[in-house]
């Protein structure tokens, strides 16, 4: 008899479960769901500007939504609240786009927002899109049916691929801005796209609009500085050892320009310690190019021609380089990570410094040694 | 106490348990006290521990033949200390099994629930570790062995691909200057193996091979230390330890952002359901921990043994009773998220260690202290 008092406990629960605030709230139908994929934030006079992109297809084109709130959940809530599409799925956005003056202004509530939402991931990289809005980018990139959500899958594997820039998520910038107090983030240009626009297609025809990566942007204390070009985001791939494919232009002993392609290649940063003061760094850098043009003739003419091209390729990139370190030392900001390679080079000294580091970083000597070799044989020598 | 379990089945059990507050607390309070050198911290612990484990041992060659660990209690107080001290044990027991059952539907709720009531969750939880508790401890040891397996090969999948994309930097260098960080993050793995390895004592009247308990409990501490070490080295190395101390729930996080073989994403919500189990085994213990010695201090002669759910004899009504006290306590324990935090991070841990190093201690030399 007392047994059967579990049934209608049981039964209590299950109506738990289908009223409101229970489990069945949270079922939804896979096919009702508007999944978001690409996510960019901007100032607005308010507060923010939330703009959300879904990939497209070929039947409904690219969903695309903006607007403005106080808050990030606020202009979301806005969104929700005035759209047509489907609902909002936020558990697969794969990107957040920040334009330049919100990153300006500062990505610390960002980040801790991305770091508090349940749905979001600290995986997901981050964008700036320099001289301009994320907004623009999530709006307007692309055509009717392939959006930034597209443009944006191909960037990514880009950039992983080519070294020029990087991709880094909001972990990483997280982590970076609490250890070295500076983070880089990699940018992106918007331009006019390589494709035209059939008569009537996107808003008016003519030209659509694209984005392409375009080095970084140096975060310090959480704020935009400075952006770093696309052959500075190179050296930068050679001080953190993640050197890609990327191409490099240098002039033959002719006056032509030759393109280069890197193959590999990384660096040694060694702290230069005396009598227990940091005197500044010492960084050797190796690199493997081959050729992938050549002007003129288009062909090198012996060794001399082969050393010439070395030389120059060398002396390329011991210049970017030593500009990558100027912009660390004028912004004072330690965006390739040198305290802690000082740190562990010798940690009794670095507890004996007696000043921040980034104070220091101004007046550090540099010591630039590239060595590069021309080795790798494309099908015509 | 019929002897029902070996030594093998209770540690197995106990493993499971470890998992509740592990993935709780020791990443992010690790992180916390000693930055990127928390992943140390269990190490550093490990001494102390078998210390414990040694304490551990001692503490329980007292239960005679037969004796369970409420019974213990009571008899090591003797006339005077006996009853305050059960009534204490007992009192502990409820706090503890309603936190847990509130901060496993907090969990819930965080991670793949957004929006739905936690109490919902305590409530179910609190029904079925309550007709867990009036089963045989057996029944209990018995699915924590059976647990262990499937959750280990999990957790182990989950941490080699959480190690393989972390970031060594993250973890290292770690030099003299760390040690004193490092000894202030010792407290957490004292507490969490120390505290559910105290609550495995709970069955241990039960327990066949009872003369074993110290090697073997040193054994499952060190490689609980090891594990706590890895599960720390994963979230860390992946989000630094800036990041990490901020988590409420890291290792969850982790799982959220990991990707398996470049297709897989998003399994949070799996996990998360499959951490439901060490909450129910730990709430059911301390439920059948509380109503025994609630029955005890109420001067029935509770036995261990199988009864069917109808049979009210022998005090057995208190067990819903206490089952129903401990899900309105959870209820009414924290209220809000910040109040969660609290019980969490300071209140749980601090009252853990008390009865761990404190009131069981000081039983012990009130019960030596008569002879």
């Amino acid at each position: 008899m007392r047994r059967l008092l579990l049934i209608p406990l049981c039964v209590m629960e299950l109506l738990l479960f289908a009223g409101p605030g229970g489990l069945r709230d949270n079922c939804r139908e896979v096919e009702s769901l508007l999944v978001i994929q690409t996510m960019g934030l901007d100032d607005a006079e308010n507060g923010v500007t939330l703009s959300l992109a879904a990939a497209g297809d070929e039947e409904r084109g690219v969903a695309r939504l903006k607007a403005d709130g106080v808050s990030v959940t606020a202009a979301m809530d806005r969104i929700r609240g005035y759209s047509y599409e489907q609902e909002l799925f936020c558990p697969h956005v794969g990107r957040l786009l920040l334009g330049e003056r919100a990153a300006e202004q500062g990505i610390e509530s960002t980040l801790a927002y991305i770091s508090r939402s349940p749905a979001l991931r600290l995986d997901m990289p981050l964008f700036v899109v320099r001289g301009g809005r994320a907004e623009d980018a999530v709006m307007n990139v692309g055509s009717a049916d392939r959006g930034i959500c597209d443009v944006m899958q191909m960037i990514e594997q880009d950039v992983r691929r080519r070294g020029e820039s990087g991709l880094t998520t909001a972990a990483q910038v997280y982590r970076d801005t609490a250890r070295c107090g500076s983070a880089l983030i990699c940018a992106l240009e918007p331009g006019p796209a390589s494709e035209k626009l059939e008569e009537g297609g996107g808003e008016g025809g003519g030209t659509p609009l694209s984005v392409a990566p375009a080095g970084y942007a140096v975060m310090r204390e959480g704020r935009l500085c400075r952006y770093l070009t696309r052959e500075q985001g190179i050296a930068v791939g050679f001080l953190k050892n993640e050197v890609g494919p990327a191409s490099v232009e240098v002039k033959d002993r002719r006056g032509s320009t030759a393109v280069l392609e890197l193959c590999s290649g990384g660096s040694r940063i060694t702290p230069l310690w005396e009598k227990g003061r940091l005197r500044g760094f010492s960084v050797q850098c190796e690199a493997r190019a081959g050729i992938l043009e050549l002007g003129g003739r288009g062909a090198l003419r012996g060794d001399l021609d082969e050393d010439y091209l070395t030389a120059q390729l060398e002396a390329t990139l011991s210049r970017w380089v030593s500009e990558t370190f100027q912009a660390s030392k004028e912004l004072k900001a330690d965006f390739l990570g040198l305290a802690e390679i000082a740190e562990r080079s010798d940690p009794r000294a670095w507890r004996g410094l007696g000043q921040a580091f980034v104070d220091l970083l101004p007046e550090l000597e540099l010591e630039i040694t590239v060595r590069a070799r021309l080795s790798e044989i494309k099908d015509m020598k | 106490m019929r002897e029902q379990y070996n030594l093998r089945q209770l540690l197995s059990f106990g493993a499971v348990i470890v998992l509740t507050p592990a993935l709780r607390l020791f990443p992010s309070e690790s992180a916390a006290a000693a930055g990127r050198a928390g992943w140390l911290a269990p190490l550093l612990a490990l001494p102390l521990l078998v210390g414990w484990a040694w304490a551990a041992a001692r503490f329980t060659e007292a239960l005679q033949p037969g004796e369970s660990f409420p019974a213990l209690v009571l008899r090591l107080g003797g006339r005077r200390f006996g009853r305050p001290a059960l009534a204490l044990f007992t009192l502990w027991c409820l706090v503890y099994a309603a936190f847990v059952l509130r901060s496993g539907a907090d969990r819930l709720v965080g991670t793949i629930y957004p929006g739905a009531s936690p109490l919902l969750f305590a409530q179910v939880m609190g029904l079925l570790a309550l007709i867990a508790a009036l089963t045989e401890p057996r029944t209990l040891v018995r699915m924590g062995r059976m647990l262990l397996p499937p959750l280990l090969a999990i957790l182990g999948a989950l941490l080699f691909f959480a190690l393989l994309s972390a970031d060594v930097d993250n973890l290292w260098p770690v030099g003299p200057t760390d040690l004193v960080p490092i000894l202030m993050a010792a407290p957490a793995p004292l507490d969490i193996l120390a505290g559910a390895g105290t609550a495995l004592l709970f069955f241990a009247g039960g327990l066949r091979d009872r003369e074993k308990l110290f090697p073997a409990l040193s054994v499952w501490c060190g490689g609980l230390c090891l594990l706590l070490s890895l599960l720390a080295a994963a979230v860390t190395g992946r989000f630094g330890a800036a990041l990490t101390a901020q988590l409420a729930r890291p290792f969850f996080v982790l799982v959220r952002t990991l990707v398996f073989f470049r297709t897989v994403e998003r399994a949070e919500a799996l996990v998360v359901m499959l951490w439901i189990f060490p909450d129910f085994l730990m709430t059911a213990l301390f439920l059948w921990a509380g109503q025994f010695s609630l029955r005890l201090l109420c001067g029935y002669q509770p036995d261990e043994g199988a009864h069917p759910l109808s049979d009210l004899g022998e005090g057995r009504f208190l067990i819903w009773a206490f089952g129903a006290a401990a899900t309105v306590t959870a209820l009414f324990l924290a209220p809000d998220p910040a109040a969660l935090e609290r019980w969490s991070t300071a209140l749980i841990p601090a009252m853990n260690l008390g009865f761990v190093f404190v009131f069981l201690p000081l039983l012990y030399i009130v019960g030596r202290s008569k002879k």
